[in-house]
């Protein structure tokens, strides 16, 4: 925590320099390379470049290559914190206090890179994601930490938009997108603990499925009734119509124009060919099985589906890690699915040419205390780690085989180029060609912009563009 | 209870020496007898200004050094200090006021009894006039009379019906003709169907029912307006409840009202709805939109913290004590937040420095966005907070807040309107800028509620959006906004007459049918504006009809709240406590208090869920109250179902649009799904 905070002091003053010359410090990143300060300040200032290019694209060359490179986001949501050093950032000779019974990893296809003991699938396939191992924030409460790593912002005066939010925003119905499905799916609830859209209000909040996945049909709230026919529901609509003697009454006022658009969107959706994306039944079995035939694989497989007609933002909300007790118990329950689900997501969009455009994003809202809490109740347990964890990104732009930042050998700070929310979700928005400079309006109305900027105090080492590319 | 007596007595005798002492004219001690109670402290105060405009640039050009003129002033001291004795009085004698509010009381009925008996001989000599408009009402609107039902239905069923579905129809179902010959049965005669319009009467309202009419009939022809035909009794008595207690009125209710042919009956019902228990819920919900009333994220307010402030506000409602006292308190308490609810008021925000603090009291109490203000308007304001302090104590996340006594030092200070303050050291600043704001007279405050108060009963604020009332934002109705203001100062900031005197207006009982251009109409309140229906609203009329319940949760803090099996969505203490219904359909984060936050929008998501979601569906199927309705014969089915979800009869055109199909399970159950879809019954009309 100590460390980050003189960091952050050295990188702000490295920013200056950046202003002052940049070219010198693009030599520099492209030397220093993802090592210490110096690559830090040299991120910052490919970060500057960044924002220039986003702001006048045509400028081509000064910040990575993939501004614009993907049109979707699948984001992992896990929900309650994942173990970093389970997953990503194994300290596999650490002993019984801080592994537990986990004493092995996995070696990956990529030279040098071992990941967690739970994940042989996606040992596999390294070449395919970039892992981001100097993530931190420093809170440890689930509500404040869910923010930031979600909105990018430290709590204050107003709830900011999450990442969804502001991708249906800038790629969503705003920005000419035409789809019958919303923008913005979650499945199945809302994340929670604050209002995903925040002040952008209603209107990019996400679609949320609802039902459960792991049955077929998959009954997603509203779109998918399994107990009505489609005649049924056509008598129905022709009932609906009969009996509106309001809507009728009204019908040359328009006060009642946005919700009869919204009726006729629904019934799009309802009776017409968009709701089919969510049931899996159509997929050959060898793929649902890949992805693993249970829920979490099904959300996977949905997710994939939903990227391929064309939806910007889709979350899994995958709850179920917020391991206090017993965590390694729950480690060998939830891991082998997540593991053979992601790999099998990771390469389904590969092979059908969709990695490049789509972002697949790992994230939880910190990691765990690398050092396990063997005291009864807990039992062999593992609380709140917001100094230092991991995320996990693949395509739409981050480079496989990569590795950005590192932890001490407990895995407990981060010594090696941290990653804040702000810096990660930036590159998100940068792949994604959001200008992070554009402008959101409070309900103050006042302009800010969608990234926190240095004014407001936000942590910032700079986008990650050693893994962009 | 004695301890919230005393509590509120404490409060009154602090802020009133304060408030007397601000009002006192002339910085002299010897200018007035009341000063002496000032001692040693001394105000120098000016009185406010005859103009009463709220523009905030207009009360910057004035914030320049005032002279203070001790004669003609009226001093205000002797009327504060009464001002208080009244509303303490006020709050003992609440229960007793609410139990005798059945009665007609004053000004209010001699209204009603002036409008009532009009009616009737309106539709007679509007005759003409009246029955012309009425058909050209209704052709456009589709329903008419006699033999136009056949074809109407006949036209809206070849354009809606498919070919398919028609195939399909027509092989099980009677045909329009057929429908029309069911309705000669005795059974459906007995009915009494009517093509009549459900929805209005005949005519405008001829005569004003009280002064907020003559205004906007003004209004209305200064913009070549026509106003809107007045509603039906039971579209009235539908809005009434709704508008009032956010709860539908029962079957019984609705007929209880319709079958009363007094003269006095609206205002009756109104008097028996503001002192129901489902207007303090309500009215608790409205301002808890506001007061921002909501526990841990982003403010890390703790549960508790949050239901003792909602607790204050339910029972300020409940016995009625006026907006000012209500103010008042939250500005001057002090004490632990678990304990005293009101001081939540400097709690409930994310910041806890002074320009905050002012800028919350900006937004809620005078309609006004702190950031708009000068700098050195701002600087002014956030001095009179600057003493606030919180601290907190070994109970978990307890905070009590203090007037800072270290701070102590004399004080000159500038109100928003200009008028300077100038006391001695041990003033609680506060006290001085909730006595200047809740004083006769002021500006901002009783305009801000007024605003507040019409948007909330009529629909459509006068000044949009409502708390924000800059000069740069005026009126549609300056004189509507006055006249509002100094009537709510008049009555000493009594809510429930400001909420009476709107509803009982002709222009609030006007229909939802525009008979002008419709947006200017709506704008400039020639027809009552069609709304969808609160959140919190529409699933506690869902569970209502249907005798379910919800389960209501908060996932912040751990450990959960949970409210299983809880039927009253407007009953929520805390805006934590919530469902993924209420997240969809609009419900307020209450993250900043601006009435914005409550998006009364429909949108897609919110459709699909109403039409096909499990919950609704399952809702409805699963329902024994709707299953009985179900069992009955099918002609009271139709009907019962019309009036327990429409509040109204149906019509003629209605059942026979209902009876192309034969009416079997399958066909009431889908009434029943199909009338909770329509506009009619999401809206408040």
């Amino acid at each position: 925590m100590r460390r980050a905070i003189t960091r952050r002091k050295f990188l702000q003053d490295a920013a200056c320099l950046a202003a002052c010359g940049a070219v010198t410090c693009r030599l520099r990143a492209e030397g220093a390379g993802a090592s210490g300060a110096g690559g830090a300040s040299g991120s910052q200032a490919s970060q500057a470049q960044a924002a220039s290019a986003a702001n006048s694209p045509a400028s081509g060359g000064a910040g990575p290559r993939t501004f614009g490179r993907a049109k979707s986001v699948i984001q992992i949501w896990f929900w309650g914190g994942p173990a970093h050093t389970d997953t990503w950032d194994p300290k596999p000779s650490l002993g019984y206090d801080y592994c537990g019974p986990l004493t092995s990893y996995c070696k990956t296809n990529v030279d040098g890179l071992i990941i967690g003991q739970l994940m042989p699938n996606l040992a596999k396939c390294a070449d395919k994601y970039a892992v981001v191992r100097g993530a931190t924030h420093g809170l440890n409460a689930h509500e404040t930490a869910s923010y930031l790593v979600q909105t990018g912002r430290e709590p204050g005066r107003f709830v900011f938009p999450c990442a969804g939010a502001v991708v249906s925003k800038f790629k969503g119905y705003d920005a000419g997108y035409k789809g019958d499905i919303p923008p913005y799916i979650v499945m199945t609830q809302p994340q929670g603990r604050f209002s995903e859209s925040g002040f952008l209000g209603l209107r990019y909040k996400p679609f949320a499925t609802g039902g459960d996945p792991a049955k077929t049909p998959f009954q997603v709230e509203g779109i998918v009734a399994r107990d009505l026919t489609v005649a049924r529901q056509k008598s129905r609509r022709r009932l609906l119509d009969d009996m509106d003697t309001f809507k009728k009454t009204l019908r040359n006022s328009g006060y009642l124009q946005t919700s009869e658009r919204a009726l006729e969107q629904a019934y799009n959706l309802v009776l017409g060919e968009a709701g089919k994306v969510f049931d899996v039944s159509s997929e050959p079995r060898e793929v649902r099985e890949a992805y693993g035939n249970n829920r979490f694989g099904n959300e996977c497989l949905i997710a994939r589906k939903l990227v391929e007609v064309g939806v910007p933002y889709v979350t899994i909300n995958y709850g179920g890690w917020d391991t206090h007790k017993d965590h390694f118990k729950e480690m060998n329950k939830l891991l082998p699915p997540t593991d053979r689900a992601v790999a099998a997501l990771i390469a389904d969009l590969s092979a059908r040419g969709l990695l490049d455009s789509t972002i697949v994003w790992w994230v939880g809202e910190f990691g765990r205390t690398p050092k396990i809490d063997w005291k009864p109740p807990y039992s062999g347990g593992r609380h709140h780690w917001g100094d230092a964890f991991s995320h996990m990104l693949a395509g739409g732009g981050f480079k496989g085989a990569s590795v950005l930042g590192a932890t001490d050998e407990r895995g407990e700070q981060v010594v090696e180029r941290p990653a804040y929310p702000c810096d990660i979700i930036g590159s998100i928005y940068y792949n994604l060609g959001i200008d992070t400079s554009a402008g959101l309006i409070t309900p103050q109305g006042d302009r800010v912009s969608v990234l926190a900027g240095q004014n407001e105090g936000a942590k910032r080492a700079g986008i990650l563009s050693e893994i962009m590319s | 209870m004695p301890g919230v007596f005393f509590r509120f007595l404490m409060c009154a005798l602090i802020a009133y020496p304060m408030c007397l002492r601000a009002q006192s004219a002339g910085a002299q001690a010897d200018s007035a007898g009341a000063v002496k109670e000032g001692a040693a402290s001394s105000v120098s105060a000016r009185a406010l200004p005859e103009n009463r405009q709220m523009k905030a640039s207009e009360s910057a050009t004035v914030s320049a050094k005032k002279k203070t003129s001790d004669a003609g002033e009226t001093p205000a001291a002797g009327k504060a200090r009464a001002d208080g004795k009244t509303s303490a009085s006020e709050k003992v004698s609440g229960a007793s006021k609410v139990l005798n509010a059945g009665k007609p009381s004053g000004a209010g009925g001699a209204l009603a009894a002036d409008r009532v008996p009009g009616a009737a001989d309106r539709t007679a000599d509007g005759t003409a006039d009246g029955t012309a408009k009425a058909k050209k009402v209704s052709v456009a609107g589709g329903i008419s009379g006699g033999k136009k039902i056949s074809g109407v239905d006949k036209g809206s069923g070849a354009k809606k019906t498919s070919p398919k579905g028609k195939a399909s129809n027509s092989k099980k179902a009677p045909s329009a003709d057929k429908s029309a010959e069911i309705l000669k049965r005795p059974e459906w005669k007995a009915l009494k169907l009517s093509d009549a319009s459900p929805y209005e009467t005949g005519a405008p309202a001829q005569a004003p029912a009280n002064h907020i009419d003559v205004i906007v009939r003004s209004l209305h022809k200064s913009h070549s307006l026509a106003p809107a035909n007045q509603a039906s009794d039971a579209v009235l008595c539908r809005r009434l409840y709704l508008g009032l207690t956010g709860t539908l009125p029962t079957v019984e209710q609705l007929r209880a009202y319709l079958d009363d042919a007094s003269a006095d009956k609206r205002e009756r019902l109104i008097d028996a709805l503001m002192a129901s228990d489902n207007f303090v819920d309500y009215w608790a919900l409205k301002f808890g939109d506001i007061f921002r009333v909501k526990a841990e994220f982003p403010v890390n307010l703790w549960p508790n913290a949050a239901q003792a402030y909602d607790r204050f506000i339910r029972e300020c409602i409940m016995r009625n004590v006026s907006y000012g006292e209500m103010a008042r308190r939250m500005l001057c308490a002090s004490g632990s937040n678990f304990r005293v609810g009101e001081v939540n008021f400097y709690r409930a925000m994310q910041s806890r420095d002074a320009p905050s603090m002012a800028s919350s009291a900006a937004l809620t109490f005078m309609g006004m966005r702190f950031e708009k203000l000068p700098r050195e308007k701002r600087d002014q304001m956030s001095a009179f907070f600057s003493r606030v302090l919180l601290k907190s104590t070994k109970e978990w996340k307890e905070e009590v807040v203090v007037n800072d006594i270290s701070k102590r030092a004399p004080f000159k200070g500038v109100l928003p309107d200009g008028w300077e303050v100038d006391v001695g050291e041990e003033a609680d600043l506060r006290a001085i800028f909730a006595g200047w704001l809740t004083a006769k007279g002021n500006p901002y405050f009783s305009r801000a509620f007024a605003n507040r108060a019409w948007a909330w009963i009529f629909g459509q604020p006068i000044v949009s959006p409502v708390d924000d009332m800059f000069a740069d934002n005026p009126p549609v109705c300056a004189e509507l906004l006055d006249f509002l203001g100094e009537y709510f100062q008049s009555q000493n900031f009594d809510v429930r007459k400001l909420f009476k005197l709107i509803a009982m207006s002709n222009t609030y009982s006007q229909s939802f049918i525009p008979r002008s251009e419709p947006g200017a109409a709506r704008k400039f309140f020639a027809v009552y504006p069609v709304q969808r229906l609160d959140a919190e609203v529409i699933i506690d009329a869902l569970c209502a009809l249907t005798g379910s319940t919800e389960i209501y949760s908060s996932t912040t803090p751990e450990p959960y709240t949970t409210l299983p099996n809880y039927a009253r969505a407007i009953a929520l203490p805390d805006g934590s406590i919530t469902t993924s219904f209420l997240e969809l359909f609009g419900k307020p984060a209450r993250d900043t208090g601006t009435a914005a936050e409550r998006v009364n929008a429909a949108n897609s998501s919110q459709k699909l869920h109403m039409v096909n979601s499990t919950h609704i569906r399952s809702k409805l199927s699963r329902s024994p109250k709707l299953r009985a309705i179900f069992k009955l014969p099918a002609p009271q089915a139709f009907r019962t179902l019309y009036l327990s979800i429409l509040s109204r009869e149906p019509t003629r055109a209605e059942a026979a649009a209902y009876l192309k199909a034969k009416p079997d399970w399958n066909r009431v159950n889908d009434l029943a799904w199909a009338l909770v879809n329509t506009e009619e019954f999401i809206n408040s009309h």
